[in-house]
């Protein structure tokens, strides 16, 4: 399988910052495959994923997305990714119906298509009866749902999350975590941020944990689980942050993880 | 579509279209357009009307090219004034810059997409001056049976397109420093935000002296108007003659203004030298252009992303202060400070149209100052009346918090407490306000002490009538769910009620003060009787909305969604 997405050596430090948001993270997400990224709050994940959708611009490092390098082909890249952000902006004068069209126009997705994709999930999210109506009305959850219809319409080959599970209700999010498997099943690849465990745990085949910026830890759910028989994932990523407290932990990738 | 039209599409739809929550919100909109467009309507007919008079004395003078230069400047120092900061929210400090820089779209479709939804925003200065003033020369050059050209009708359209875009070009150019100094100044915003008021006032100051100077020139030595030139005895040859006394300072601000008197030759002039000009003039605007956009894609890049930039890493910057406990009046009212001074756009609003009326009260008093100090007092009684009601902090005291005013509302405090710290914060600006437009006021010449101290008494009375006026207006309906400073006003009927109410005392006191010049008795009887008049209106303003608002703070606290 083919990096869908390879992050290497990337660094991020704010602007009038001393410290460093994110130091020398390197990462791979594969084609087909369901990514998590796992931290507490404040740990970068954020950071690291508008670094990676081209909302902030990185200090040092590389990413690269279905293989385009995002200084060099910076368009390019973009036209792979659905992006989700955590804070759901709209255009809240838009309709439901208008935003999806805008960036189907913004993807180039064709009438055909986007149409199809459209009902599909308006459908799915139950907001077909909504869709004409302004954003600005719209709840909290109502417009996350919306923005992944506008971060699918152009079926990106990697669909990226920032927190997508806040402010839903159990049908929707039910219905979105199947979604992510979906796009995974047909070839394309997901990564999403969380700090719910157990979402984790159960949705994921590859995951990340992230402290201060730095790569904690990064292997499959089956090496992770194979390192830690007898502790959940919960109490392994405790384990593996509170280290990050008292020591800086050397990261530790899934080819060194049985020695962990 | 494409990419670049789907984006400009959806700014220009952004920019230019007010959203309505429903039907009631829109007809309210369109019920203020219309008183709007006839309050503001009389006056500009007879501004149309002097202008034809102007315009008619300079077609026989053989002035009409430097008039209209000055004409069309003019509407580009408009568009650039009420410009600056509408460019500046929407390139640099609008949400949308986070999401737009993840689409797979050039930076410089992003800027080019912002600016055109920038031009048709500012179109309207252009509108409302040139096209009238082009129609008023050519009745004004029939009517003297001067032969107006084909190429004077055909270029109205391309001025009317080209000026604005020079302006804004101007603004992205200017832009730039003021940006830079926010930049640096990011970890003391407070003082960054004063030296961007004074470089804005700097600005002002720069579009007035010109006009203040040759002003004195047209005027002679003693500035007066009516010192030998003008001899007539009958109204009509009086006003012609003013106007055509005028008219060499109008030769000489339109002489040096070249692009615009490349406009207006080339819509006066006919054939090949007609021709010419409108090269030139073309020349200008696409060289502008060049320069201008190249310059301003680069600084849009160069700072957009750092803006946002900033605003995350900000909150890490700040080192921990000592922490003392506060009553809650107290809390609130730090609050409210922390919230305007933190936020450099609101600060910046708030600092401009604080130091705006001072400048403005200065040179007008200055240019008027040849008709009386009570005309001068006039002016800067509608001056201090008008902007006082444009205070930032308390036309937008709920709006600006957006959805927080929502949140705020779970606090255990009285909604008394709540608007009452909003009343002192915006009260506390101005105040400053009409400090220093006080000061600036008593450098007229021939001010006495009694017109000093009634501009300073009666308006800092009258201002908190406003102030309470404009912070129940917007806690009755704010617009909390924004994305960009400039929206908060857009869709907010409160932000212009307070100015048009105060149209009434203000063009009132104005008229009674350049009435009473006129009254030959004593001066301090009349500064007097000013003093009791103007007294009097601000405490009829205060009674009023202390009256409309009676019992209503909770009721209204309580229906904020």
């Amino acid at each position: 399988m083919s990096d869908i997405l390879r992050i290497t050596n990337l660094s991020k430090k704010y602007k009038g910052n001393e410290k460093y948001s994110v130091r020398d993270l390197n990462l791979q997400v594969k084609e087909g495959e369901l990514f998590a990224f796992l931290g507490p709050n404040g740990a970068g994940k954020s950071t690291t994923i508008k670094c990676i959708v081209g909302a902030l611009p990185f200090t040092e490092g590389n990413v690269n997305i279905c293989g385009y390098d995002f200084h060099e082909k910076p368009i390019e890249a973009k036209r792979c990714i659905g992006y989700v952000p955590d804070n759901h902006f709209l255009y809240e004068t838009m309709t439901a119906n208008e935003y999806i069209n805008f960036m189907a126009d913004i993807y180039g997705v064709g009438i055909n298509d986007r149409k199809i994709r459209a009902e599909k999930y308006l459908e799915l999210f139950g907001l077909s009866d909504v869709a004409n109506k302004a954003v600005g009305s719209y709840s909290h959850g109502m417009k996350q749902k919306i923005c992944v219809i506008g971060a699918l319409i152009h079926n990106p080959k990697l669909w990226i999350l920032d927190e997508p599970l806040t402010g839903l209700d159990p049908q929707s999010a039910y219905n979105l975590k199947e979604l992510m498997r979906e796009h995974c099943r047909e070839g394309n690849s997901v990564l999403f941020s969380s700090h719910i465990i157990e979402v984790v745990e159960k949705l994921c085949d590859r995951l990340a944990i992230i402290d201060k910026g730095r790569l904690l830890i990064s292997g499959s759910m089956d090496e992770i689980r194979a390192s830690n028989e007898d502790n959940s994932l919960e109490e392994f990523f405790l384990s593996v942050t509170q280290q990050s407290q008292e020591v800086r932990v050397t990261p530790i990738v899934s080819d060194q993880i049985d020695n962990f | 579509m494409n990419a670049f039209g789907a984006l400009t599409k959806r700014l220009i739809k952004n920019t230019l279209i007010p959203n309505f929550k429903d039907e009631k919100q829109k007809k309210k909109y369109i019920a203020m357009l219309v008183g709007l467009s006839m309050g503001i309507g009389l006056p500009y007919i007879f501004s149309l009307a002097g202008m034809f008079g102007l315009v008619k004395a300079a077609v026989t003078e053989g002035y009409l090219a430097q008039v209209l230069s000055v004409g069309f400047l003019l509407s580009q120092v408009l568009t650039i004034v009420f410009g600056l900061f509408a460019y500046i929210n929407i390139m640099y400090f609008s949400k949308d810059n986070e999401f737009l820089f993840t689409l797979p779209v050039k930076t410089v479709s992003i800027f080019w997409a912002k600016l055109i939804a920038i031009l048709l925003y500012e179109l309207i200065f252009s509108v409302i001056t040139v096209i009238p003033m082009s129609i008023v020369a050519i009745i004004a050059m029939v009517s003297a049976s001067v032969p107006v050209s084909a190429g004077f009708v055909i270029m109205i359209l391309p001025a009317t397109l080209l000026l604005p875009l020079m302006a804004i070009l101007i603004i992205a150019i200017l832009s730039y420093p003021i940006m830079k100094v926010m930049q640096f100044f990011k970890k003391r915003p407070i003082l960054g935000a004063v030296v961007t008021i004074l470089f804005v006032a700097a600005i002002y100051v720069a579009i007035y002296l010109p006009i203040l100077l040759s002003g004195n020139v047209s005027t002679g030595p003693s500035g007066d108007l009516g010192s030998g030139m003008v001899e007539s005895e009958n109204p009509s040859e009086m006003i012609n003659e003013i106007y055509k006394a005028i008219l060499p300072s109008f030769s000489k601000i339109g002489q040096y203004s070249f692009h615009t008197l490349f406009l207006a030759k080339a819509m006066t002039m006919s054939g090949a030298p007609a021709f010419g000009y409108a090269m030139a003039f073309i020349g200008i605007v696409l060289a502008l252009a060049a320069i201008g956009s190249l310059l301003a894609i680069w600084q849009y890049k160069s700072l957009s992303a750092s803006v946002f930039e900033n605003g995350s890493a900000e909150a890490s910057s700040r080192k921990a202060k000592d922490v003392k406990q506060n009553s809650v009046k107290n809390a609130l009212i730090k609050k409210e400070f922390s919230s305007i001074l933190k936020n450099n756009t609101m600060l910046i609003q708030s600092g401009i149209m604080m130091i705006l009326p001072p400048i403005l009260i200065f040179f007008l008093c200055k240019m008027n100052s040849h008709a009386g100090p009570f005309v001068a007092l006039g002016v800067a009684e509608i001056v201090l009346k008008l902007m006082t009601s444009s205070n930032v902090p308390s036309i937008l005291a709920f709006s600006k918090d957006g959805e927080g005013a929502m949140i705020a509302k779970t606090l255990p405090v009285s909604a008394k407490d709540v608007v009452q710290s909003k009343i002192v914060v915006g009260y506390t600006f101005s105040a400053i306000t009409i400090v220093l437009s006080t000061l600036s006021f008593a450098f007229t010449d021939g001010a006495n002490a009694l017109q000093v101290f009634g501009l300073f008494a009666s308006n800092m009375f009258y201002s908190y009538a406003v102030i309470k006026f404009c912070v129940y207006r917007d806690l009755k309906n704010p617009n909390i769910h924004w994305q960009n400073i400039k929206e908060i006003v857009k869709n907010n009927f409160s932000s212009v009620i307070p100015m048009l109410v105060s149209c009434i005392p203000g063009f009132g006191i104005m008229f009674i003060c350049i009435g009473v010049g006129f009254i030959p008795i004593n001066r301090y009887l009349l500064s007097l009787i000013y003093v009791a008049v103007s007294a009097l209106v601000s405490f009829l303003y205060y009674i009023i909305v202390t009256a409309v608002y009676k019992n209503k703070t909770d009721e209204l606290y309580e229906k904020i969604e």
